[in-house]
């Protein structure tokens, strides 16, 4: 090939590179930067833009794929050869030699004329390939393409849109957080809260509760599982469960432990009170069972007793909480009590604030509040409260604040202890403080950690069991 | 094909005539120009300039410069085809009685058709055929004119009585149209100097010949054209018509009739001749620009708009130029 010839196909090449650039210069940014605009107004507005934590990514990639192809097709249109020469002439220095020469080769009528004309070319050769250059200005919006190409990739949101992690799937998904509570109908709520008869005679059956405690155990001693590892409330849960029974099915919930784990059925002084305290008002059958156990039986027989009374499908009646907790783990301090009107789960004070129970009992819990301040973090998490303490202090209430509003009250304060969703009591009744726990209520906290699906579904029969499919 | 030889030979041919005319002419470049472009395009210039501006000393000193023969016509309304081309005449030699064609004043190298607007339509017809063919047809014979072959021909603005002004078709067959305008003071003084002293003016002797007139044809036609200047001025002729894209808004608004085919090849001739003798080898944008005017100032018809505002075609023309790039 003749250097000309070569000049020729050079200059041609560089056209379409520097034609590639200069409309690449153009459609990234603005495909990028309209991609953007787009995302950011969407998200203002909280509609959905894209689905998936790598949506940035792919709506970068389909931007430079779509402007690339798009120069690609401009560039690879063919090249008006004399336009071009003529243009590099006149930025060269307007005497129209290289467009004349590729003219007179062109048309070969004037072979003097080429040869006079090839060296002055020839001479310039180097700054007519000066001039096919990208443009200062359209390297900067290449620039800036690749910057908003990278905004859209790593834009926090695009993917937090629709991310996996804000949609509420379901209590068996993976990596499920507290999803705004929903407000449900009183109907839904209803259906919730009244025990299902199936349900309930699952809850009598020992086996489950034995594996619902085996489930548990494992959970809690296996450091090689995943799931007990990101769920330290779900063990802090169980372990404040030990802490201090509220029910009397939990009082004998932990007595059948701890006797289990002792060998030993001997009971404490309390626990004897507790049990001489209750046994008038229950049914005779229970009742030989209740005192079989005050008169110092052995351990088995004691498991058996407590089995027995555990699956007797009956409802023992209310015990006094504090008594319970200061006696078997005196913790009872800081436990309040659900207003039993309240046992739907709506988690709305009645007038949209609540008092909060420490503040009622002489501030004790001002003296624990920064250890368990709320925490909303930017991805709208809900408050996960963090119980700092020793494992022997006394968990006090946390105020949650929980993502949900209800007409124009506000925001919802919930006022929780670790494990166990209570409200502070309006007024003690004659029978003394209510607690009235539903499986609502965990739900709430339950949402509001960061759990497995499977321990999840432990504590969920866990909590059924020990309230008998009730409250 | 032509050769470096000839290229340098054609070039030092009219630098010599260029230097031999301004010895005689002052000032006056852009019509010396026009006559020597003319003369390397094979074309004809019709020179428009009041009287005593040297129209006809620069016709001379052409001729002389080139040792061409040199003919002049003075049109006047009685003058007959006949007295321009020729005639037959009856000759008796030897009791033998013959027509022996006489030829007239066309036949030369160089003519100059003195006020060509002041003779009647028939007889400016006459000079039709010598300017475009270079031949003369009488009683059905048809003589070769002797090449190089230019008419220069000249026209008084100012004393329209009586004049019979030259048809569109005839106008067009002139490659150029150069206004000859009055010379600057300094010119002036030059004139007068050159014109009063002892020796006088004095016509030039030749500086070149016939053939190297035919050897810078040659060397000029080859001289190649971008595509992209090609391109630009058909786009400036078409640019001269009312109803084409390219028309700036004077154009649409004063112009009855734009410039023909014929225009766009004298403009490219034109600027190939004016590109040789700048020295070039290639046609440039500002050779094409350069010989826009002359090329295209005669051939655009004003309508009735125009002539009543007096548009001046040339401001026209500079709005074309405006108007038209290359790319």
């Amino acid at each position: 090939m003749a250097p000309l010839d070569r000049l020729f196909d050079d200059l041609s090449r560089r056209d379409r590179r520097v034609r590639f650039l200069s409309w690449l210069a153009v459609l990234l940014p603005a495909t990028s930067g309209a991609l953007l605009i787009l995302s950011l107004t969407l998200h203002a507005f909280g509609v959905p833009f894209v689905a998936g934590p790598a949506s940035g990514i792919i709506l970068a990639t389909v931007a430079v794929c779509a402007s690339t192809v798009a120069s690609a097709v401009v560039a690879l249109r063919p090249v008006n050869l004399a336009t071009l020469l003529y243009r590099l002439d006149a930025a060269v220095d307007g005497e129209a030699r290289l467009s004349s020469l590729h003219e007179a080769r062109k048309t070969g009528s004037s072979r003097f004329y080429e040869e006079a004309l090839t060296p002055l070319v020839e001479e310039r050769s180097s700054r007519y390939a000066m001039i096919l250059r990208l443009t200062r200005g359209a390297r900067l919006r290449v620039l800036l393409g690749l910057v908003l190409v990278a905004l859209v990739a790593f834009s926090p949101w695009i993917g937090a849109s629709l991310r996996p992690d804000r949609v509420a799937s379901g209590p068996g998904s993976e990596g499920f957080l507290a999803a705004p509570p929903e407000v449900e109908s009183e109907e839904e709520l209803d259906e919730t809260a009244e025990p299902d008869a199936s349900e309930e005679s699952a809850v009598g059956d020992e086996a489950v509760l034995d594996d619902v405690l085996e489930s548990l155990r494992t959970s809690r001693t296996n450091p090689d599982d995943e799931v007990v590892e990101e769920l330290p409330d779900a063990a802090r849960l169980e372990e404040m469960q030990g802490d201090g029974p509220t029910t009397f099915v939990g009082f004998l919930f932990e007595l059948s432990e701890r006797i289990r784990n002792s060998g030993a059925a001997e009971l404490s002084a309390e626990e004897r009170s507790l049990i001489s305290e209750i046994l008038p008002e229950v049914e005779e059958e229970l009742a030989a069972d209740l005192e079989g156990l005050l008169n110092d039986p052995s351990a088995d027989e004691a498991q058996e007793r407590i089995e027995r009374l555990l699956s007797a499908d009956a409802s023992f009646p209310e015990i006094d909480a504090d008594a319970l907790a200061s006696d078997v783990s005196g913790n009872a301090e800081s436990v309040g009590a659900f207003d039993p009107t309240d046992s739907s789960g709506d988690p709305t004070a009645p007038d949209g604030e609540s008092v909060s129970p420490s503040d009622e009992e002489g501030g004790q819990g001002d003296a624990e509040g920064d250890a368990t301040s709320r925490e909303h973090d930017e991805e709208g998490i809900y408050p996960v409260t963090d119980f700092d303490g020793p494992e022997d202090e006394v968990p006090e209430l946390v105020e949650a604040e929980l993502p949900t509003e209800i007409g124009e009250s506000g925001g919802v304060i919930e006022y929780i202890t670790q494990g166990v969703p209570i409200e502070p009591p309006e007024g003690d009744s004659e029978d003394g403080p209510a607690y009235v726990v539903d499986f609502e209520r965990m739900r709430s906290i339950l949402d509001a950690r960061t759990i497995s699906a499977d321990a999840y579904e432990i504590v969920q029969r866990y909590f059924e069991a020990i309230t008998q499919g009730g409250t | 094909m032509i050769t470096e030889k000839d290229l340098q030979r054609a070039r030092d041919a009219f630098t010599r005539l260029r230097e031999a005319i301004g010895t005689v002419i002052v000032g006056h470049d852009t019509v010396v120009e026009a006559a020597l472009v003319a003369l390397l395009c094979r074309g004809n210039v019709l020179l428009e300039g009041v009287p005593g501006l040297g129209k006809t000393l620069l016709v001379r000193a052409l001729a002389g410069a080139l040792g061409l023969r040199f003919s002049r016509i003075q049109f006047t309304p009685d003058l007959m085809p006949a007295d321009i081309i020729g005639t037959d005449i009856l000759t008796e030699e030897g009791g033998h009685r013959e027509f022996e064609f006489a030829a007239g004043p066309v036949f030369a190298n160089i003519v100059l058709a003195d006020e060509v607007n002041r003779a009647t339509p028939k007889t400016q017809s006459a000079l039709l055929e010598a300017m475009q063919e270079r031949t003369v047809t009488v009683r059905g014979h048809t003589y070769e004119l002797e090449e190089p072959y230019i008419v220069l021909a000249t026209q008084n603005p100012i004393e329209m009585e009586g004049t019979y002004p030259l048809p569109e078709a005839q106008v067009d067959r002139f490659l150029l149209k150069a206004i000859v305008r009055f010379p600057s003071i300094e010119e002036l003084d030059r004139i007068t100097t050159r014109n009063t002293d002892a020796e006088g003016m004095a016509i030039p002797d030749a500086v070149a010949s016939a053939e190297d007139v035919l050897l810078a044809r040659d060397v000029v036609a080859e001289i190649p054209v971008a595509e992209a200047l090609r391109n630009y001025a058909s786009r400036l002729v078409l640019a001269t018509h009312p109803d084409s894209e390219f028309a700036p808004p004077r154009i649409r608004d004063y112009v009855e009739y734009g410039a023909s085919p014929r225009a766009a090849i004298a403009l490219i001739m034109a600027a190939k001749a004016r590109a040789f003798l700048c020295g070039e080898v290639n046609v440039r944008q500002e050779d094409i620009d350069a010989i826009l005017e002359p090329a295209l100032i005669h051939r655009l018809i004003l309508n009735f708009r125009g002539e009543a505002e007096g548009i001046v075609v040339a401001d026209l023309l500079e709005d074309v130029l405006e108007k038209v790039t290359v790319l």
